[in-house]
C-alpha cells in the first residue's frame, strides 16, 4: 500500500502554487523514466538531460493533463516522444549494443574484466545486458511491461498504437530478447534451460 | 480434447503466443483451462511453458537504472527558472508601457507644435 499523497493530489497542489510540491513527483518517478530513455539513447549523460526535459515538459504542460489516464501513462507519453525528438535532432543512431563485435571484444579481454565475470555469473544482470542488446522499440515495450505497472490499454496509449499490436510487438520483443541471451550469454542461458 | 491437439499440428508461434497470453493471466477462462490441461498432458507444452515461464521471471527480475543523486535538484532549478520570467510579467503590464510611451510622443509633439506656434514667421523682414 503506498503512502504519501497521490499523484493528481501533488498536482492539484503544484497548479494552486505550491511548486516545490513537483519535486515529489520528480523523486517518486524518475528512475523509471531514467531507465525508459536509456532504452532509446544509451548515453547515460544524455539521457539524464533528456530525462530532466521530460519533467520539466511534463511540469509545463501541467495544467493539460485532465486526469482521464494516470499521471504515469501520460507522461511515459512524453518520455516516448521527447526521446525521438532528442534522437532526430542530434540525428545520433540509436547505438544499441547490437553489434556482436562489440560483445566478442568484451569476452576476449583478460583477466582485468573480472568485475565483468562476476556481473555475467547474475541472472539479473544478463538479462539486463540482454535487454540493453534490443532496439529501442523492443527495449521500451518489455519495460513498460515489466516495470511500468501499465495495462495493455495503457502501454498502447504511450506509444500510440492499437491495443492489439501491443501484444504481437511484446511477445515479439520476447522472443526477440530470447534470442539475444541465447546467443550472447549461451552459457548462462545453458544453466537456466 | 486430446485428440484434437494431438492430431492437429499447432505452430510454434501460435503455442508461444497463447502460452503468453496464459502467463501474462489475460487468457479467457476456457483458453486458460485448455492451456493447464495441455502442460499437463502434453511434453512439448510443458517444455514450452517452462522455458516461456523461465523468460516471464527473468525479465520480471531485470533492474531499472538509477538517475545521479543530483536529478531532482536540476529539475527543480530549471522549474524555478521558469518562475522567475512569469513573475516579471506579471507586474509588467504591457499596456502600461504603451500608455506611458504614448504620453512621451503626445508630449513631444505638443511641445512640437506649440514652438512652432511661437515662431513668428514674419520677422526678419526689414520694415523699411
Amino acid at each position: 500500500m503506498s503512502t504519501g499523497p497521490s499523484d493528481i493530489e501533488i498536482i492539484n497542489a503544484v497548479l494552486n502554487g505550491n511548486h516545490q510540491a513537483y519535486a515529489q513527483i520528480v523523486q517518486r518517478h524518475q528512475t523509471f523514466v531514467f531507465s525508459l530513455v536509456l532504452r532509446y539513447i544509451k548515453s547515460r549523460e544524455d539521457a539524464e538531460e533528456v530525462a530532466q526535459d521530460v519533467f520539466v515538459k511534463a511540469y509545463k504542460a501541467l495544467a493539460d493533463f485532465k486526469g482521464a489516464s494516470k499521471f504515469s501513462t501520460w507522461l511515459y507519453t512524453i518520455v516516448t516522444t521527447t526521446c525521438i525528438s532528442f534522437l532526430r535532432k542530434k540525428k545520433l543512431e540509436t547505438h544499441w549494443l547490437d553489434n556482436e563485435k562489440v560483445f566478442e571484444t568484451i569476452e576476449n579481454k583478460d583477466s582485468g574484466m573480472d568485475a565483468n565475470q562476476v556481473e555475467r555469473k547474475s541472472k539479473v544482470a544478463m538479462v539486463n545486458n540482454a535487454i540493453a542488446l534490443l532496439n529501442p522499440d523492443d527495449a521500451e515495450i518489455v519495460t513498460l511491461f515489466y516495470k511500468s505497472e501499465q495495462t495493455l490499454d495503457e502501454i498502447a496509449r504511450i506509444l500510440g498504437i492499437e491495443s492489439n499490436n501491443v501484444k504481437v510487438r511484446l511477445h515479439r520483443a520476447r522472443t526477440r530478447l530470447k534470442e539475444k541471451m541465447q546467443t550472447h550469454f549461451a552459457a548462462e542461458v545453458k544453466d537456466i534451460y | 480434447m486430446n485428440e484434437i491437439f494431438e492430431n492437429a499440428p499447432l505452430r510454434s508461434d501460435d503455442m508461444e503466443a497463447r502460452l503468453w497470453d496464459y502467463i501474462d493471466g489475460i487468457s479467457e477462462a476456457s483458453e486458460k483451462a485448455l492451456i493447464e490441461k495441455l502442460v499437463n498432458d502434453n511434453a512439448e507444452w510443458r517444455s514450452r511453458y517452462k522455458e516461456l515461464l523461465e523468460l516471464h521471471q527473468l525479465v520480471q527480475s531485470s533492474e531499472l537504472e538509477e538517475p545521479s543523486m543530483r536529478f531532482t535538484k536540476n529539475v527543480m532549478e530549471e522549474i524555478s527558472r521558469l518562475h522567475i520570467a512569469p513573475a516579471a510579467k506579471s507586474y509588467i503590464n504591457k499596456r502600461v508601457i504603451w500608455g506611458i510611451g504614448g504620453t512621451f510622443l503626445a508630449m513631444i509633439v505638443g511641445f512640437l507644435i506649440y514652438a512652432v506656434a511661437q515662431i513668428n514667421w514674419s520677422e526678419g523682414r526689414s520694415d523699411n
